[in-house]
């Protein structure tokens, strides 16, 4: 009893401290186009970049199809048109920042201070340009039906895996040409290579596996990255991401899956990082250091040199949302 | 004689006049309820009568009262009026509207209502049954939860037990009907009317008992239908099952009239049963018999599945064998010699279809798992790399029985292979488990070696409890018939142990 008000006190004060952390980090945003005040109603989805003019314009296209009304960008010093590009399309409103990406925690704090301003009362969608959202029915069924469906479901968010995809080839030979939908470039991924815990502290699960793990981390599985997500968050005031959207405050917002052995509806986060733009990333990031554990992603790609294949005979190949739910990947949670 | 339209609209407005446009389009009368909190720019709503009375809370009474005024209305304006269906704003006709005007036509007087005596009332979802009754509910649910619960916990604690109104039934059903002109005028006229409406006021969800119940004091009993005409139905929560375009098909091929809900951006929907019908064909029979089978799906969907993994859905907490259970039986067959294993191992491999069992090496050998083709990476990338394998082995698993169901699962296991797997081999109850033993006693000793867990930190060992069938071969009768051409008994009955044809012998979990 005394333990978890304690327990409750001490997230208590960590998440104002995300807040206050916030609203510093907000005054390093400067508003290049600021169209909030015309945003309709619907699911709003907010992302921070840096560089990346190839990805976006699909990724805008994807999201639009599903549904989201209006984007709200953070641009951190892109110098590729990543920001004439936002800026351009008017749906975006778009905010520049010179900040450190790593001082902000992974633009954790940036996105924070913008969600507290535009996003309560809706659905937000928090989405990096690599990452879509695939979700049971997505291909007849669109963002909204699926946020009515978690209210009257009153279910907080929807929980993701992040499905790292690939080409067949090594790594710098999967093209992705701008405008293309990666998954034609990188239509391959890890079927059942996953582990699931729950964290003590936040009790959002914790997921670790996929080519990153069994390529990048075979001899040190516990540094693997992270796949579990929480892209899509009915927002109200006062709630904070922690760590990128791997879970948040308070946490019975991270409490997006069944433990009385069923299931709730869950979706699949595309993850289409590793195509040749990366090997430009690698390098530009191990000089920055500006990643998560002081880049140890970056810096296991890089030791592994050119060539890197995270195909096998035993890899899948894409074929949809219904394969997904078959292989266990995700679950439609009986939304009927 | 014609058939009016009662629709209650709360939200949505666009859909619920689209609706209303569609019906009064077949020149069939249609009263519209909206409710007053409802805020939304009022629509054209063809040529229905619409007006704004009760606030229509869920699970209130105003839902109820703005039934009985509009059909009061609907009654009062349009004489000739023979039945009333009451719909939502946000049902659909998945028939066309001449088909359910000819189908009342050709039975007069009859009223179509689902109601349950309380009494076998497994309709209910997720709620109270007789205490809908019984205690007295002044509180809206949806906004005060709290209050409503504790209010509900003095009431059965003081055993408050309310009288029904004399000569009324309790019954429930859904709240979508469809009664005949005489039975709402026969409740509508009737001098207890505003006792019965008090009563139901503080009753919980009127809307499904209030006319449910009355129907059965004042209808025709040979003219009650117990059925609704609209398909409606709830998840295990009591939520409302909601369509989407792409149910189009299903709703095409169902017996009800009506269906709801219905989502509102299911364009294709509103699109698909809106329309003029080019060709009113009628059907004779009404049986309202439903296909549950999407519905029941959805609900092994939401409770049960998938069995045996843990995904970002789904983290089964607690003990026993739904901590770590697994999709499927899988077999594992253990012994102290690792060369008679390998032999055993590729002696099953050929003798079992490959469509049937995936016979594996030693998954949890300490030098990497032996997948059966013998590649580095298993079923969906499952690796073979010790560590990878043993960072959590009971997941490890879990994923491959899961993978390969319905090929079973079969690997062998020694003596110093990954602990944590030999106690999953023992606790999991679709876990077979085939001792290669000469006596019991050796049976025993590899079997508490399997199921000994050592929690570190220097406590003393945990002994696992023991789900799995357990099968003793001999392992000398087994070198014999593997040495034989044609095989022999011992192999028989490794071969029927693995696959769970034979009933296995207990004699070692017998005396374990």
């Amino acid at each position: 009893m005394l333990r978890s008000l304690r327990t409750a006190y001490s997230l208590r004060l960590e998440r104002r401290g995300c807040q206050i952390r916030a609203a510093m980090k907000a005054r390093e945003l400067e508003p290049v186009e600021d169209r909030t005040a015309a945003m309709p109603d619907g699911p709003i989805l907010f992302t921070c970049v840096r560089n990346e003019a190839l990805r976006l314009p699909y990724f805008l296209d994807y999201y639009r199809r599903l549904g989201v009304v209006h984007f709200l960008a953070v641009d951190n010093a892109s110098d590729d048109g990543t920001a004439e590009l936002l800026a351009g399309e008017p749906d975006v409103s778009l905010w520049r920042t010179e900040g450190s990406y790593k001082a902000a925690k992974f633009g954790v704090h940036w996105l924070n201070a913008l969600l507290a301003r535009h996003a309560p009362g809706r659905w937000v969608v928090v989405a990096d340009p690599d990452e879509f959202l695939v979700y049971p029915h997505c291909d007849t069924r669109r963002l909204p039906a699926l946020c009515r469906h978690l209210d009257a479901q009153g279910q907080p968010g929807l929980g993701t895996i992040l499905l790292d995809v690939y080409g067949r080839g090594p790594v710098e030979e999967t093209r992705l040409r701008p405008g293309e939908d990666p998954l034609a470039a990188a239509p391959w991924f890890d079927a059942h290579n996953y582990v699931v815990q729950r964290h003590d502290r936040y009790h959002n699960l914790w997921i670790q596996g996929g080519p990153r793990l069994r390529v990048f981390f075979a001899d040190r599985p516990k540094l693997a990255p992270a796949l579990n997500k929480i892209p899509l968050v009915k927002w109200r005031r006062g709630q904070v991401f922690l760590t990128s959207t791997h879970n948040l405050l308070p946490r019975r917002l991270n409490r997006v899956y069944d433990i009385r052995g069923g299931s709730l509806v869950s979706g699949v986060l595309i993850h289409a990082k590793f195509v040749d733009v990366l090997a430009d990333k690698v390098a530009e990031e191990l000089e920055r250091r500006e990643h998560y554990a002081d880049s140890l992603e970056y810096r296991a790609y890089g030791e592994q040199g050119g060539g890197t294949r995270l195909w096998t005979g035993q890899s899948t190949r894409y074929e949809g949302w219904r394969q997904l739910c078959d292989l266990g990947l995700m679950s439609t949670g009986g939304w009927l | 004689m014609r058939t009016g339209f009662v629709i209650l609209a709360h939200q949505r407005l666009d859909r619920a006049a689209q609706l209303a446009r569609h019906i009064t389009g077949h020149g069939a009368p249609v009263v519209v309820h909206v409710d007053p909190r409802c805020r939304e720019p009022r629509p054209d709503f063809g040529g229905a009568q619409v007006f704004s009375a009760h606030e229509a809370e869920w699970g209130m009474m105003g839902l109820v009262d703005a039934t009985l005024d509009a059909a009061a209305r609907l009654l009062r304006d349009h004489p000739a009026t023979a039945h009333v269906m009451l719909a939502s704003g946000s049902c659909l006709p998945v028939r066309p509207i001449p088909e359910l005007e000819y189908f009342l036509e050709t039975r007069p007087g009859a009223d179509f209502i689902e109601s349950v005596p309380v009494a076998e009332a497994d309709w209910v979802q997720g709620g109270l049954s007789h205490e809908r009754f019984s205690l007295w509910f002044p509180l809206p649910w949806k906004r005060r939860r709290r209050s409503f619960d504790r209010l509900v916990e003095v009431q059965r604690l003081l055993r408050v037990n309310r009288r029904m109104p004399e000569g009324l039934a309790p019954h429930l059903g859904s709240q979508w009907w469809c009664l005949s002109a005489r039975t709402l005028t026969a409740i509508l006229e009737d001098p207890r009317l505003p006792a019965w409406r008090r009563y139901f006021r503080t009753t919980w969800i009127p809307d499904e008992c209030f006319f449910q119940t009355l129907v059965r004091a004042l209808g025709d009993r040979e003219a009650l239908v117990p059925r609704s005409l609209t398909l409606a139905r709830f998840d295990h929560s009591g939520q409302p099952y909601v369509f989407h375009d792409d149910h189009a098909a299903w709703l095409a091929g169902i017996e009800p009239y009506f269906a709801r809900k219905i989502d509102p951006d299911a364009e294709g929907l509103y699109r698909n049963f809106l329309v003029a019908p080019d060709h009113p064909h009628v059907r004779p029979g009404f049986t309202a018999e439903i296909d549950t089978a999407p519905f029941d799906a959805a609900r092994r969907a939401r409770l049960e599945e998938p069995r045996g993994l843990q995904t970002q859905s789904r983290y089964p907490s607690g003990s026993g064998p739904r901590l770590l259970g697994t999709a499927a039986p899988w077999a594992c067959i253990a012994g102290t010699d690792a060369d008679l294993l390998a032999a055993a191992a590729a002696a099953l491999r050929d003798r079992l279809p490959e469509a049937e069992a995936e016979v594996h090496g030693r998954l949890f050998a300490p030098e990497g798992a032996t997948f059966a083709d013998g590649g580095v990476h298993g079923p969906g990338n499952l690796p073979a790399d010790a560590t990878l394998r043993d960072y959590r082995p009971e997941q490890f698993l879990a994923r491959l029985v899961f993978a390969r169901q319905p090929v079973l699962t079969v690997f062998t296991f020694a003596e110093g292979d990954t602990p944590r797997a030999g106690q999953m081999a023992a606790r999991d109850a679709n876990a077979r488990l085939v001792l290669l033993a000469a006596d019991v006693a050796e049976a025993d000793r590899i079997l508490a070696a399997l199921r000994t867990r050592d929690p570190g930190k220097g406590r003393p060992p945990v002994i696992e409890p023991l789900h799995a069938t357990v099968t003793r071969v001999d392992p000398d009768a087994l070198r014999r018939d593997l040495a034989a051409a044609g095989g022999g008994p011992a192999l028989d009955s490794l071969a029927a142990a693995v696959t769970g044809r034979a009933a296995a012998s207990r004699e070692a979990r017998a005396s374990a």
